[in-house]
């Protein structure tokens, strides 16, 4: 076990890696009453296409999703009810490319870890319970599809992305998630719930040395597990967009614009960091509450407190996405492209300015760390992506003015943009009639 | 593992909670009084004026330059609900100083912001015109924005069926249709009121060694501290109603609306393990139910406003299974009222109340919120749990009988 103390932030990291290739870290917060664990599963959304054994498989959209809910039901019940009986609260989330299984407690540590080692890695599944499952799923995706914001997220996303099953709703279709059948479930299980596919957190307070050897034992008494032999398949997909221009009608009041600006991945760890960090302080220099272009889309009623972007860096994909609820969403794409040619010509990117906004995101880091839930997703996050969230401050420090300059221009690049607006129903009727 | 001391400066009550676990410092000032309707929108504006524009800083933006050169510093407000009234906060949130490197004095600094935001609106004057009307626009668009949200615009329907002529209606954020007519001299009129009878408690959380007394004077000063009653509504007989609107929306939403006659602590105490039995977890009759049994929805929970005895059922369901959906949730509730659960339910469902309750305390905020609770409501961590441990069968089944439904009220497709 290796312990990686980090004096700055005042951390302590706990971490091995066993036999079975499951990644183990123990986040130490002392005086903490709660502990919190995470149990996750490099699987999501994303995958659907994969090759075992040489011999390709395309699984049902939405499968991820799921299996994560399905884990929860064993033979003998709801496992949900086995938390609360030791008096713990459990969940779990699929995002697009991962699945994580939690919960935290006060009380009865070791138990509830069990539980949730033991509901992760043992599967079980009937045509019976899938069947069921597809009934409340559907209610999910229901309850998504009124969400304006999420509609329009996923309808920009769609009109970005042409083969990358990003596009796709995490929770997939009714078609979609009707095709599921425990075959399906078993396998998806089998490939990507491998230990060596998985990593485990623990935060709280803990006697290190017991809670490391008790995964310890759990995970050799789970026997010889083959090694991992699943291959994913990813399409090529290229820079340009589907469509550069969408609307969607619903019935809403409000109109709601959303520009995507599509980039090239980074396969670099160390160089995909470095964008995310430059492109965030970029873009706050631009956009952000302390600029000037800010205030003055402000004062013109060109945004509102809506107003929101933000850059996106992942593995298989990167993009910047800004939204805004607005009365005339033409007026607003075209300011921000107003922008976008001004500060071309602008040194507006600028030393003193940095060096502010590293202080406030040191800050705000630091206040992060109080919550035992963000470390352990955090940690979870970065440490997929190839990082150490606790290794963040000294990288943010290393990020410079022309790091900015060598990135934001060229993802701004409106060749590669998308407007998406969400318009109220009756502004349809009266636009057709 | 936090202590908590209360003090009195320039009288004003102050809550020092004191615990080493936290990296920040949380310094929040609580404002409470009367639930109004013509208070509650020029509050709410009020409140958001008065984190944006405070001191000596020309605009917004010099104020967050300042915040963010001292380690991102974050000054927040926020309203809400409190038994009868209208509780506004104002919190600044800022890293412990031994994670800098440099002498910043940051707590003097903060308090110094906060004083500035506690005291500008009183130099709120012509110029601020612009200032005002833009604020006043980007609440009408907040508001509007909201109602959007079809799960947020049904839960408001209910409220305004349900409690039609009683304040309870008004949510803490304002009423759309007041904002347009309010002037800058309301603003300065409610802040003066608040200023001067409001209820204010200071609270601050965190590592306190280095705070002194005098690093939180003169916030507000008083000549004699303001004690408010806190206390809810009393029971109101029901009349049952029912309503039904329609809209493009592919999922009904179900909201139903319960009074309940609970009124001593023990009995309040009922309500909530009551609740957290009917609807209130992922163990409950409602999800265990409704949802994973029959399928009948995704979101399925009920909450509710102990201190008033409201009890609410919030639920996504598909449009042509309401009429069994509304009907499976009176039945769940008819079981609690019959007795039909077990001894082993009961307990887990308190035990799991207390884990949470421990869990809260490892939030700043959550330790901010329960502590002014107790100062509130003059109680101890002893008194929580004397009243959940004299929560048992009995009493649930008699509390449970004085929940009575009041509003169905449904939001479907067309």
């Amino acid at each position: 076990m290796r312990h990686i103390e980090y004096k700055d932030i005042d951390e302590n990291v706990y971490k091995e890696t066993l036999d079975n290739g499951l990644e183990v870290f123990i986040i130490q917060k002392s005086g903490y009453n709660k502990k919190f664990v995470t149990y996750t599963s490099k699987y999501g959304s994303i995958d659907n296409h994969f090759k075992v054994d040489g011999k390709e498989h395309r699984v049902p959209d939405g499968i991820a999703h799921f299996l994560e809910h399905k884990m929860f039901e064993k033979e003998d019940g709801d496992v949900f009810d086995l938390f609360a009986k030791g008096g713990a609260n459990a969940n779990a989330f699929t995002s697009y490319d991962r699945t994580s299984y939690l919960f935290s407690t006060t009380e009865d540590f070791y138990k509830n870890l069990t539980l949730l080692m033991d509901m992760v890695e043992k599967p079980y599944f009937t045509e019976e319970t899938v069947a069921r499952e597809i009934g409340i799923i559907n209610e999910e995706i229901k309850m998504y599809q009124d969400n304006p914001g999420y509609r329009l997220y996923f309808d920009t996303i769609g009109q970005m992305y042409d083969e990358l099953p990003v596009k796709i709703d995490i929770a997939g279709t009714l078609p979609s998630i009707s095709e599921i059948t425990k075959d399906h479930l078993y396998l998806c299980h089998d490939k990507f719930y491998h230990p060596s596919n998985m990593v485990l957190i623990m935060v709280g307070d803990f006697n290190v040395e017991e809670a490391m050897k008790f995964v310890k034992d759990h995970q050799d008494g789970r026997g010889k597990i083959k090694p991992l032999d699943v291959e994913r398949i990813l399409p090529d997909e290229k820079r340009n967009v589907v469509k550069p221009e969408h609307s969607l009608y619903l019935d809403v009041a409000e109109t709601k614009v959303m520009l995507g600006f599509k980039n090239e991945k980074i396969d670099s760890d160390k160089e995909r960091l470095t964008r995310d960090l430059a492109m965030m302080f970029g873009l706050d220099m631009v956009f952000g509450e302390q600029s000037d272009y800010y205030y003055q889309m402000l004062e013109d009623g060109i945004i509102d407190d809506s107003f929101n972007f933000a850059h996106n860096e992942e593995k298989d994909f990167a993009h910047i996405l800004m939204t805004t609820q607005t009365d005339d969403p033409g007026k607003f794409t075209q300011t921000i492209l107003d922008i976008i040619e001004d500060i071309k010509n602008k040194d507006i990117f600028e030393e003193d300015k940095l060096i502010n906004q590293k202080r406030e995101v040191l800050g705000d880091y630091l206040s992060s760390l109080n919550s035992p839930e963000y470390i352990a997703n955090q940690y979870t996050k970065y440490h997929l992506d190839g990082y150490d969230l606790y290794q963040l401050p000294e990288i943010i420090e290393q990020i410079t003015v022309e790091d900015i300059k060598k990135y934001i221009f060229d993802a701004l690049n409106p060749e590669y943009m998308v407007e998406c607006v969400l318009q109220p129903e009756d502004e349809k009727v009266s636009t057709d009639g | 593992m936090y202590n908590v001391q209360t003090k009195t400066i320039d009288n004003i009550p102050t809550v020092f909670i004191h615990t080493e676990k936290f990296k920040t410092i949380n310094l929040k000032i609580q404002f409470r009084s009367g639930l109004e309707r013509e208070r509650v929108s020029k509050r709410y504006l009020l409140s958001r004026m008065m984190v944006k524009k405070a001191g000596s800083f020309e605009t917004e933006s010099e104020l967050l330059k300042y915040l963010a050169h001292h380690y991102g510093a974050h000054l927040t407000s926020a309203v809400t609900k409190k038994g009868r009234d209208h509780a506004m906060s104002f919190n600044l949130e800022f890293i412990n100083s031994k994670f800098v490197k440099e002498d910043l004095n940051l707590l003097k600094k903060m308090s110094e912001v906060l004083k500035d935001v506690l005291k500008t609106p009183f130099e709120y004057d012509a110029e601020d015109t612009q200032f005002f009307e833009r604020e006043k626009r980007l609440y009408i668009n907040r508001l509007k924005g909201l109602k959007d949200n079809k799960a947020q615009k049904s839960f408001e329907n209910l409220l305004n069926v349900m409690f039609k002529d009683e304040p309870y209606k008004y949510l803490s954020h304002g009423v759309l249709e007041d904002i347009e007519n309010i002037t800058l001299e309301d603003i300065k009129d409610e802040h003066e009121e608040m200023m001067k009878n409001d209820e204010a408690v200071i609270l601050i959380a965190g590592h306190l060694d280095e705070v002194t007394d005098d690093s939180l004077k003169g916030l507000i000063t008083r000549d004699e501290t303001i004690r408010l009653p806190y206390e809810g509504y009393s029971f109101k007989e029901v009349t049952e109603k029912e309503q039904t609107d329609k809209e493009n929306v592919e999922q009904a939403k179900l909201n139903m609306g319960f009074r309940a006659d609970a009124n001593s602590a023990e009995e309040k105490m009922a309500l909530n393990v009551a609740n957290q039995m009917f609807g209130g977890s992922a163990t409950s009759y409602l999800f265990k139910n409704i949802r994973e049994k029959e399928s009948l929805a995704y979101q399925i929970h009920s909450q509710t406003d102990i201190k008033n005895g409201f009890l609410f059922v919030l639920a996504g369901v598909s449009p042509d299974q309401v009429e069994k959906a509304k009907s499976a949730v009176l039945h769940e509730l008819q079981r609690i009222k019959d007795g039909d659960f077990t001894e082993e339910f009961l307990s887990e469902t308190k035990h799991l109340m207390r884990v949470n309750r421990n869990e809260i305390v490892d939030k700043p905020k959550g330790l901010i919120a329960l502590v002014y609770n107790q100062y509130l409501n003059d109680s101890t961590d002893d008194d929580w749990e004397q009243s959940l441990s004299k929560v048992d069968h009995e009493l649930i089944v008699k509390v449970a009988n004085q929940i009575y439904l009041d509003t169905v009220y449904t939001l479907t497709g067309k």
